[in-house]
């Protein structure tokens, strides 16, 4: 219960900025190559099952390609089920970027780059 | 039975939607067994995630110092073990103290620390991505499906036993005697070794994708032998196609050097991987025409009449394009009533279309003319005569212009476009062969005007 209730808050709204940005500076000082990431459902996806974690440590050379599979596997996706992730709840990012780039474009003030996945690509 | 069904009701989630419905229950209750067991180990292993994939790394000489290192002490071990005088007891009883030890200065001290804890709790949270090895869910799956596999199997054992003892005891028998055979002749040291060093090399070779590669090496000479079995009976179809079609004769010089010099000499391997790719494509263009209803196979064909045909895949996509060619919009001017420069880029030989061109114009500044003079104004009729010359001479000026600049256009397909028409009639009795190749035009058309090719998709 009381995890459910945890879940359905963002990220962003169950800490506070100053407690994020503490993280990010702490995990990127121990471990100075990967990018903090927070991956979260997106809040009326009704398909995808919720992933177990949500922050993750990538690697910078990483591309969205990759890690989105990755994704997929981590939550046993079938090949025929779709599914999209969406960078600052906004915008579907190239398959081709690599999450370095990504983090540079997108960033967000607090130093996590934000992604939602969900299996609709349009919204609304 | 009824709680059972409520308990998967309740179970159901995206992991259930995705599955087909024409599943039996069985493969739905499997599912149901590798979830719960998935979640189980899932619950126990999350907060390991970082030691696992640092096991995994070890494993595949991600590593490599720490992989020598696991590798050099597992061996001593091995042999410390082999080779040790203490007793089998001694060494259990041994191993279960140090084990307990451990897991109390963990459980019960560590706690007491609390600062090293906190920081801990923070690491559990983050999940490590790593683009080739398996993470926790991924191993948390594999190994519940492993598990309900073993579980399904020991209770079909246990049925089958009960069921008809006897196949049974024959069966556990001569299994066991091929056990004991090879227990008599191998030392069991050398086996318990080999199963070590099989155990340690398998993740790597899972890593590296040894099968997979043994395997590509081993296609293209597979893929010979199928290949030569289905490339001779294709090369006989064929002939005898032509044979029925009733080409005209070609020429002596035509017949074997020259169409030597057409098909390249292919060796084996590429070949093989040639046809595997093409095989894969053919699969898609199925998919492809099975969903959108429109698109059609003629894309397969292509590798089958590869080298041997090279004739016969030049001449039938024109064929196809001729035969659609007078339903095409922009060829007929006087029904749709388009500007003149689009007529020439499709191709048209230009000389069938000067007099058309004339007329049309024609009428077109006659009509405007009518306009003119019905809006009010009088001009003479040499007036009128010397505006339809000036305008006829004008267009036949822009005409030639136009057909000059589009030469190197209408170069290659005009004579493409004469062919057509004179294809178009003979072969239009060949039913079966145009519905092949419908949509050829249309790939056709969309690579002689790249940009349009955005607006068909």
């Amino acid at each position: 219960m009381q995890s459910n209730q945890k879940n359905s808050q963002p990220f962003k709204q169950r800490k506070s900025l100053a407690s994020r940005k503490e993280e990010v500076i702490g995990i990127k000082a121990k471990f100075p190559t990967k990018i903090p990431v927070i991956v979260e459902r997106y809040r009326r996806e009704k398909y995808l099952p919720l992933l177990d974690k949500t922050k993750f440590l990538v690697p910078k050379d990483l591309s969205m390609m990759q890690f989105i599979n990755i994704i997929r596997n981590r939550m046993n996706l079938s090949a025929t089920q779709a599914f999209y992730l969406l960078v600052n709840n906004k915008s579907l990012a190239s398959m081709s970027l690599t999450m370095a780039e990504l983090y540079r474009d997108h960033k967000d003030e607090d130093g996590f780059l934000y992604m939602t996945y969900a299996s609709q690509e349009m919204f609304g | 039975m009824a709680q059972r069904v409520g308990e998967e009701e309740q179970g159901a989630s995206g992991l259930r939607r995705r599955r087909s419905g024409a599943r039996c229950v069985e493969a739905r209750e499997r599912d149901e067994q590798v979830r719960e067991v998935q979640e189980m180990l899932q619950r126990g292993l999350s907060s390991y995630e970082p030691v696992l994939s640092y096991v995994q790394a070890v494993l595949v000489w991600e590593r490599p110092r720490h992989s020598a290192l696991l590798h050099l002490a597992l061996n001593a071990a091995f042999w410390f073990f082999a080779l040790t005088s203490l007793r089998i007891i001694f060494l259990v009883a041994f191993g279960l103290m140090i084990i307990i030890c451990a897991d109390q200065w963990k459980n019960k001290l560590w706690p007491e620390l609390g600062a090293a804890r906190a920081s801990e709790l923070e690491n559990e949270s983050w999940g490590y991505v790593h683009p080739r090895l398996l993470s926790v869910p991924e191993l948390c799956y594999h190994a519940a499906d492993t598990w309900v596999s073993v579980y399904n199997f020991l209770r079909n054992l246990l049925l089958f036993k009960t069921e008809n003892p006897g196949k049974f005891c024959l069966l556990a028998c001569s299994f066991l005697t091929f056990l004991a055979v090879l227990g008599g002749y191998i030392p069991g040291v050398v086996l318990s070794y080999l199963l070590l060093l099989f155990l340690l090399l398998w993740p790597l070779a899972i890593y590296h994708q040894l099968g997979r590669r043994i395997y590509q090496k081993l296609e293209p000479a597979l893929q010979r032998l199928d290949f030569s079995v289905r490339g001779y009976m294709m090369s006989k179809y064929k002939e005898r196609q032509k044979h029925n079609r009733a080409l005209p004769p070609t020429d002596a010089s035509d017949s074997e050097e020259e169409l030597a010099a057409f098909c390249p000499s292919l060796d084996d391997s590429a070949v093989a991987k040639e046809l595997t790719i093409s095989d894969s494509e053919h699969s898609d263009a199925e998919v492809s025409f099975t969903e959108n209803g429109t698109f059609n196979l003629s894309r397969g064909q292509t590798p089958l009449t590869e080298g041997s045909e090279d004739l016969d895949r030049h001449s039938d996509p024109e064929e196809s394009f001729a035969r659609d060619l007078p339903d095409f919009p922009s060829i007929n001017p006087d029904a749709t009533g388009i500007e003149d420069d689009d007529e020439t880029s499709i191709g048209i030989p230009s000389t069938a279309l000067h007099p058309q061109f004339s007329s049309r114009q024609l009428y077109e500044e006659q009509e405007s003319l009518d306009a003119e003079l019905s809006l009010g104004g009088f001009p003479s009729t040499q007036n009128i005569t010397e505006n339809i010359a000036g305008f006829v001479t004008r267009g036949m000026i822009q005409l030639a212009l136009a057909g000059a600049s589009q030469q190197t256009h209408a170069y290659a397909e005009s004579p493409r476009a004469k062919q057509y028409q004179r294809n178009s009639s003979s072969e239009l009795d060949t039913d079966a062969e145009a519905d092949d190749f419908e949509l050829l035009d249309q790939s056709e058309l969309s690579q002689m005007d790249p940009s349009s090719s955005h607006s068909h998709q």
